[in-house]
């Protein structure tokens, strides 16, 4: 089992949205996409499905809590630059 | 006066009777509880900073945290290395955490079990990856680089997960006590992610608890979380995961956990109080640290009753 492999096809299932609806709709066809070795594949395939949804929900909070600030603070810059040396 | 209150005035009453001089209570920095943190330092013994938070920092914010460092221990937090993994750390987010170490002298430091990257995809939070014999190579070799980087090893902390990590041959204890071993890294025990863990994967939190390697223990989080639902496949099917959210305030039985710690931790404890969000008074948060002294006196105390029969089982 190569770890690096199956590492990499986590964090693409916890970031990418299509992919990870693609593998809860057709797992058996993604992991051989991926590359998975059959060690992989089984332990791919034996996913814990709800632990996999609540983390994918989880982890898009946090991004999106992240860009809203991020966002927030860009358009205070812009306000400071546009306004601030009245 | 509740029940909680009247537990933690016993346990301050009791405090001076067997508790560890060592041990220390504090909290998380955060720029909202700036205030708070300077205006309660009689009660603050140590403040943990986030390495990640202070890249970038000016030279007077840091001089200013550096000056805190003056009056209370402080400790640096790293979040985003991920040296949990078989992919090697990134040697240019290790270069600035090993700056802000530099610029803050902390008295300790400590990064997380997880991986946040692999294969060009940043996750952006921390990720349990699988616990085999393979990511305790990959995490050893990313200690060894981490101490090279700052000088001196990391304390490694367990994370909270959701899902049960795919690719595992071992549990999560036995994977931690492996790591520890393998590395001679101090631990960083994060109370509520173990107990999240335990619940949501059916162990007896207690139990759990005392499979971790507790001699390394040597800094300890505490913090709440919020219970997340999701539908199952079939239509009446649901299924609840309890998620570490630092939003939420401590619940009770990681209280208790303190206790089992100050009873069966051999080092004197550094105890941190993490709040990320949704901040109640600094009042409350004050009140949440004297429960946690309370509840290390009374295991201090335990310890104290029955030390030498624990050392006598050890042996």
């Amino acid at each position: 089992m190569n770890s690096m492999r199956l590492e990499t096809f986590l964090a693409r299932l916890f970031v990418d949205s299509d992919f990870r609806e693609n593998f809860l709709r057709d797992p058996r066809r993604v992991v051989e996409e991926h590359g998975l070795d059959g060690a992989e594949q089984e332990s791919a395939l034996a996913i814990d499905r709800p632990g996999l949804l609540l983390t994918a929900r989880s982890i898009a909070a946090k991004r999106n809590n992240r860009e809203v600030r991020a966002g927030a603070f860009q358009r205070a810059r812009r306000m400071w630059r546009r306004f601030g040396k009245f | 006066m509740g029940a909680a209150d009247a537990e933690v005035a016993a346990g301050e009453a009791a405090a001076v009777v067997g508790a560890d001089p060592g041990d220390r209570f504090g909290i998380g920095w955060r720029d909202r509880l700036a205030a708070g943190i300077f205006t309660h330092l009689d009660e603050i013994d140590a403040v943990e900073v986030i390495a990640e938070n202070c890249v970038g920092a000016s030279t007077r914010q840091l001089r200013s945290l550096r000056a805190l460092g003056r009056e209370v221990p402080l400790l640096v937090h790293g979040v985003g290395l991920g040296a949990a993994s078989v992919s090697p750390v990134d040697p240019g987010h290790l270069d600035r955490v090993a700056r802000v170490v530099e610029a803050l002298e902390p008295c300790a430091w400590s990064e997380h079990l997880s991986f946040v990257r692999s294969g060009g995809y940043e996750i952006g939070h921390l990720a349990a990856p699988p616990r085999c014999a393979a990511t305790i190579e990959g995490t050893a070799r990313n200690l060894r680089k981490l101490r090279d980087a700052v000088g001196v090893r990391p304390a490694i902390e367990n994370i909270a997960t959701l899902m049960a990590p795919p690719g595992s041959s071992m549990d999560e204890p036995s994977w931690v006590q492996a790591i520890t071993t393998a590395t001679a890294s101090p631990l960083l025990l994060d109370l509520h992610n173990l107990y999240a863990n335990a619940v949501n994967f059916g162990h007896e939190p207690f139990a759990y608890l005392r499979r971790f390697p507790l001699d390394a223990v040597e800094v300890v989080h505490i913090s709440g979380g919020i219970w997340m639902e999701c539908e199952g496949s079939a239509p009446d099917q649901s299924y609840r995961r309890l998620l570490d959210d630092h939003l939420h305030d401590v619940p009770d039985p990681v209280f208790l956990m303190l206790e089992v710690l100050g009873e069966f931790c051999p080092r004197s404890l550094t105890v941190i109080l993490e709040r990320d969000g949704r901040f109640p008074s600094m009042a409350v948060l004050l009140h949440q640290l004297r429960r946690a002294r309370a509840a290390m006196a009374v295991g201090r105390r335990r310890r104290l009753a029955v030390g030498s029969a624990h050392e006598l089982d050890a042996a």
